[in-house]
């Protein structure tokens, strides 16, 4: 049986925002082995974050992502300051942002969801609590929610 | 010494020369004592002493620091009281003084050892808090991987290699446990919430609560006295009876865990008791099995790191309590530790609901 793709039939893209490579990777072999066909694009700070999605500089045609998994801890510009822009952006502000991030701590999730992101997940230190946490974030997301048409 | 208001000192005793160094012959008049003790104070000092010729009572001037002839300085505490008019009619007066100088400096010493263990604490819980913190990240990344290798390699390789991956899984899921340990050890001290009168038997029942599937799983029967109010931090008390019942749970013997705790009033503490029927062990490991990280068995034997009772002690040394511990192997364990009692005050305005016994009297 064929894994199910956007709405549009094409594979469901994914930016994702993270400067640690081994966890890039993870979250890359954890989304292979998932159910949803995905396409991930990687962003390793905040700024390249936002050229990607507005196709500045050398993401000139880069494609819209249909969501948005953000690290909050990054360098250049931390990731709390790129989700405000995102969202306070016309252009950008209807694309989910899911929050992957270690830190647990209260203000964190208070002023994440303040800012509007659509989900906070904490990293778990266990490969298989990673992996149950990016397929929920799949499942939710791709299966369950309507994502807003691209325009 | 005694002096007259124009200024001049009319006697001087042994003891203030023996300490000062300066003779009746070297300071015949305030001026000449005031500049040669107190230099730069001079000024002020001889205003204090002026003022003193208007009273009628005595007055307590305070610690004043005094230069000696041999350059040491002392401290003075002094007081002064009027002797009336002398036959030529000038006012004089009588100024006393106690040598403080070793009082002062052991204050000061304590003071400042005082400072010294409260940086060198914080740097402590610092080191810590940042050590296990930080250590997470790169633990994430040995765990993940390595796991990511067992699950996609697994029974791919040779026997040996699949040996090699479960050993280094389980070190790496040890060395997480050992820091989230270390982390909640640390953190007694920095988030700590403040103290409040507190339902100790509330407490209890909360944790017999979170504990409900071992308790059931052991089939332990669990019963307690009534129990106090206190003055603590409820979240961490409640850490401590939670890991006291869980360890008597675990470490039972053959029969089904019976665990009883009580509470008594003794030299104005609290102290409570947590009796177990289960392996007990030798009293020489008394004081170790609170030590962090020390353990009386194998791995294989019992689980755990070996934090539980390490964070008792430091919880209830937050609280001012002490906490100990009689066994014998074979006959099961009791672990006593003592707690403030809640103010009096507290208690009676009801701030406290339900049977808060309020210690008695002192």
């Amino acid at each position: 049986m064929s894994k199910p793709t956007s709405q549009a039939g094409n594979p469901i893209k994914i930016l994702l925002v993270e400067d640690n490579p081994g966890d890039v990777r993870l979250t890359k072999e954890v989304l292979k082995e998932g159910k949803v066909h995905n396409e991930m694009f990687v962003a390793q700070d905040g700024i390249e974050a936002l050229a990607f999605l507005r196709g500045e500089a050398e993401f000139g045609g880069a494609p819209r992502p249909d969501v948005i998994l953000l690290d909050l801890n990054l360098p250049r510009k931390d990731g709390r300051e790129v989700l405000a822009e995102i969202k306070t952006d016309p252009s950008l502000k209807s694309i989910p942002v899911v929050i992957l991030t270690t830190s647990s701590a209260d203000e964190d999730v208070l002023k994440t969801y303040e800012l509007h992101a659509n989900c906070y997940i904490t990293k778990p230190v266990d490969l298989e609590q990673f992996i149950t946490v990016v397929q929920s974030v799949e499942d939710f997301w791709f299966t369950i929610v309507k994502l807003p048409p691209t325009l | 010494m005694i002096h007259a208001e124009n200024g001049e000192i009319l006697h001087l005793s042994d003891s203030w020369t023996e300490i000062t160094g300066y003779t009746a012959g070297e300071i015949p008049t305030i001026n000449a004592w005031t500049e040669k003790a107190y230099g730069q104070e001079m000024t002020f000092t001889r205003e204090v002493i002026n003022n003193l010729y208007g009273s009628q009572e005595k007055v307590k001037e305070g610690e004043f620091t005094i230069t000696t002839k041999s350059g040491q300085r002392v401290v003075w505490d002094f007081s002064s009281s009027p002797l009336g008019n002398l036959p030529d009619g000038r006012r004089a007066v009588i100024s006393m003084a106690m040598d403080v100088t070793a009082r002062k400096e052991a204050e000061t010493e304590l003071k400042r050892t005082l400072k010294d263990l409260e940086r060198s604490n914080e740097d402590l819980q610092q080191f810590a808090y940042v050590a296990s913190h930080d250590l997470q990240e790169p633990l994430r990344m040995v765990t993940s991987y390595l796991q990511l290798l067992q699950r996609r390699y697994g029974g791919q390789l040779d026997e040996d290699a699949d040996e090699f991956i479960d050993f280094a899984v389980d070190g790496a899921n040890r060395m997480k446990q050992l820091i989230q340990d270390l982390l909640a050890f640390s953190r007694v001290g920095t988030r700590g919430n403040p103290f409040e009168a507190v339902e100790s038997e509330v407490i209890v029942q909360h944790a017999l609560a979170n504990l409900q599937t071992s308790i059931e799983e052991a089939g332990a029967n669990i019963t307690y006295d009534t129990l106090p109010v206190i003055k603590g931090d409820g979240i961490q008390l409640g850490q401590v009876f939670q890991n006291l019942i869980s360890n008597a749970i675990k470490f039972r013997g053959d029969a089904p865990p019976q665990i009883f705790i009580a509470a008594e009033w003794r030299e104005g503490m609290w102290r409570f008791a947590v009796r177990d029927n289960g392996i007990g062990f030798d009293p020489q490991f008394s004081e170790r099995i609170f030590i962090i990280f020390q353990r009386l068995h194998t791995r294989a034997e019992y689980g755990g790191t070996g934090i539980g009772l390490a964070i008792c002690k430091k919880i209830i040394e937050r609280h001012g309590g002490r906490i100990w511990v009689e066994s014998q192997p074979g006959s099961g364990a009791v672990f006593y530790f003592t707690l403030p009692p809640a103010d009096e005050i507290e208690s009676g305005m009801g701030k406290v609901a339900g049977n808060g016994r309020i210690p008695p009297p002192q």
